[in-house]
């Protein structure tokens, strides 16, 4: 008993050693900082004979997607001491710092037998003076431009803290022609607008493309046929199948976020309500039963929610239901009409397309319909699509004029950073893909 | 017997346990941030800024060095503000300059406790190679010292090593002393009483000079701290949105004011977003080198804990 008495008393003696303060120490707390763009500099990647000009491709494709995000800043190439650097460099720290990096990367091209190219690359912190990242890729020549991309993805997580988005695609309506014959084609591009790829021959119109979260599969709307009818579309294979033998037009699909499940819009009458399609059994399942036209429905990530747009209570708005069905709740609430939701990949906000006073926005709010804010706001907004990540938006802007047309913009969710993506073709409806692994 | 002591053991564990559970939830000392005001706080030992003494310390000095003698000539030496002991000693060398001014080790029988540091002969020197480096005229001081021949014993020896910074021109100007100069008032008002051991403001008393206690850092000095290191702190947008992280460093640093070295102390968050709040701190805590802090207390800002929390931060 004593024995036991005298080990709780050492035990607490520790304890109560372990929690007291070992000194006083001067102690600072840091609660804001100065935002600002990271600098980042990205000398040409180091190869031999034809790859030299691959390093220098590759480099810049890096350098373009990180300096689109508005978060890092490259430093311009003309003011590089040493303009190429293979991984074997460490850089000389003090004069990256000279001309303004914080960061620097290296990175070369090794070729391995004919047709397998080794891409290497290394991301050094200036400031620290180590290295954050270092990573190899085997690859085909032809696919360096993916390369570029997972290099800079991998940059941008250890400098932003954000998952990547540059090696992900863009599905969407490429439109041509005057604007009274408009012909609508399917298209997949990465998200730089690179690598161009026609899904549909425009022989009929098609609308609201939609990424399957395997992002192999687009399901899509068409007028094909003797009615507009949703579409399933295998972007590697081209093999297409219709989704199912309605007897009214079917609209407005979207994948579940495991892919098994499709939701869509089924005309009845003059109403519209919301079904949902499971992809191996194709049974359909009545999600809402109304008098009104219930559209543009969209899950939350985990597939417990669906928020959609209705007119049930006079104008359109959005509301949030279970994804089993029953009650939805009206989230919406501000002047003018909102439309086309879509749940961020992180789950906390719902991005829309909001009509008011002749003029449309692309705004978020939170699931619970609190914290709107508009992103950007003009002529004709309309159609957003979140990135991978979350954080940044794309959606379509439509410019008067007789020459006027759609084109695809993105918008950072903090309303900032601006661009637009450079497309040959006029393009609507983007949708973005999810990241490819 | 026994069971007394099992309610006993009982009693103190649970009273102990409930101190661990409660009191290290206590709030450290930290200092809330607040915006500086156009305000300084002074602190009491500023004023008082005294050295420990020691009981049992021998005793050195309990008054004034030698008085200033009642003389019409100000002594020469005196007549250049500015000038101080540190200097004097490090370039006290001379071996001419010993011989040119025997007069000026006078003073040392005055028994100050100064004079084993820096030696009153010496302080006479600098002005001799200081000139002779610059100038093709190494005399002047020379004559400078003899002229006043009878004045040196007045001086103050702790100031004697400002001669060494007189301009040319302005010994040429020192035999009109008699007139008056309005250039020169301000000297005359400068002129401060002399006082015993110390340099600096600190008075004279008994007892060692380092068992004085160091005087905290004021708020604005933190607060200037503070600021310095906030300007250099880029969040990863990451964490910019209340993400539940934040980065504690211990920061060690030189007294030139540079880093020394960064030392993680604790962390709230794992994985990546540490990782990039971590690197991030690091990298504000190195580009916002070397920190502007009063030299006089490196012993309190030797080592300072920065905690890096981005919780508050609004985009």
């Amino acid at each position: 008993m004593m024995r036991i008495f005298q080990r709780l008393s050492i035990v607490l003696a520790l304890l109560a050693l372990a929690v007291t303060p070992a000194r006083a120490l001067l102690s600072i707390d840091i609660t804001e900082g100065t935002v600002r763009a990271i600098p980042i500099a990205i000398p040409h990647f180091a190869g031999t004979g034809a790859d030299a000009a691959l390093g220098q491709q590759i480099a810049e494709v890096v350098e373009a997607d990180l300096g689109s995000t508005g978060l890092l800043q490259p430093v311009n190439r003309a003011a590089f001491i040493a303009p190429v650097m293979g991984t074997a460099d460490v850089p000389r720290f003090a004069e990256w710092r000279a001309i303004g990096a914080d960061a620097v990367v290296t990175g070369q091209l090794v070729r391995e037998g004919g047709n397998t190219l080794k891409v290497e690359f290394r991301l050094w912190d200036a400031v620290q003076e180590r290295q954050l990242v270092g990573r190899q890729f085997s690859t085909t020549p032809q696919n360096w431009r993916r390369v570029a991309h997972i290099v800079a993805d991998a940059i941008y997580e250890s400098l932003t803290g954000e998952e990547g988005y540059f090696d992900t695609r863009v599905v969407f309506v490429a439109e041509s022609g005057p604007k009274n014959r408009r012909v609508k084609r399917l298209a997949v591009m990465d998200q730089d607008g690179a690598n161009l790829k026609y899904l549909t021959d425009g022989s009929s119109l098609v609308l609201t493309p939609r990424f399957s979260p395997a992002g192999q599969t687009v399901t899509y709307m068409s007028y094909e046929g003797a009615q507009p009818q949703v579409f399933l579309l295998d972007v590697e294979t081209g093999r297409r199948q219709i989704l199912g033998n309605f007897n009214n037009m079917s609209f407005a699909p979207r994948f579940s976020p495991d892919g098994r499940r499709v939701v869509l819009s089924l005309q009845e009458g003059g109403n519209a309500n919301l079904f949902e399609m499971d992809l191996g059994s194709k049974s359909l399942r009545r999600l809402t039963q109304t008098g009104a036209i219930d559209t543009a429905p969209s899950y939350s990530p985990d597939g417990q929610q669906i928020v959609f747009e209705s007119d049930r209570g006079g104008t359109q708005q959005l509301y949030v239901m279970n994804a089993a069905g029953g009650e939805a709740t009206r989230i919406s609430f501000g002047e003018g009409r909102y439309s086309t939701p879509v749940w961020s990949p992180r789950g906390d906000l719902i991005a829309f397309t909001k009509q008011a006073a002749g003029r449309f926005s692309i705004g978020v709010m939170s699931p619970d319909g609190s914290g709107e804010r508009l992103l950007t706001t003009g002529r004709h907004n309309e159609g957003p699509t979140w990135a991978p990540n979350g954080r940044v938006l794309a959606f379509f802007r439509e410019t008067g004029g007789a020459s006027g047309g759609p084109q695809i913009y993105t918008v950072d969710i903090t309303g900032r950073n601006e661009r637009r993506v450079i497309t040959t073709t006029l393009a609507s409806d983007p949708a973005w893909s999810p990241r490819r692994d | 017997m026994r069971a007394a002591l099992i309610v006993s053991a009982v009693v103190h564990f649970m009273i102990l346990a409930g101190m661990l559970v409660t009191l290290p939830d206590a709030e450290g000392f930290s200092t809330p941030s607040v915006d500086a005001l156009p305000v300084e706080l002074v602190t009491i030992d500023e004023e008082t800024d005294v050295t420990l003494g020691r009981v049992d310390a021998e005793e050195v000095l309990d008054e004034a060095a030698p008085q200033t003698v009642e003389a019409d000539a100000p002594a020469e030496p005196d007549t250049t503000p500015g000038a101080n002991d540190a200097a004097a000693e490090e370039i006290a060398t001379d071996e001419n300059a010993r011989v040119d001014a025997p007069e000026s080790s006078a003073p040392e029988p005055a028994g100050l406790p100064e004079p084993v540091e820096a030696p009153a002969p010496p302080e006479e020197t600098p002005p001799a190679t200081d000139v002779a480096a610059a100038d093709p005229l190494p005399e002047p001081p020379a004559p400078e010292a003899e002229a006043p021949a009878p004045v040196p014993e007045t001086v103050v020896p702790s100031r004697k090593p400002r001669p060494p910074r007189r301009t040319e021109q302005a010994r040429l100007q020192r035999p009109n002393e008699n007139s008056f100069d309005a250039n020169r008032l301000s000297q005359l008002i400068n002129r401060t009483d002399p006082s015993g051991g110390g340099s600096g403001s600190a008075q004279a008393s008994l007892g060692a000079a380092s068992g004085r206690a160091a005087a905290p850092l004021t708020l604005s000095e933190k607060d200037a701290l503070r600021s310095q290191m906030q300007r250099c702190w880029n969040p990863p947008i990451a964490v910019r949105d209340g993400t539940d992280v934040a980065i504690i460093v211990e920061v060690r640093l030189f007294i030139d004011g540079s880093v020394e070295a960064i030392d993680s102390v604790g962390a709230q968050g794992v994985g990546r977003l540490y990782d990039v709040a971590a690197d991030s701190a690091r990298r504000a805590v190195l580009q916002c080198q070397p920190y502007r802090l009063p030299t006089s207390k490196y012993a309190e800002w030797k080592a300072v804990q920065v905690t890096f929390d981005p919780r508050d931060l609004l985009r």
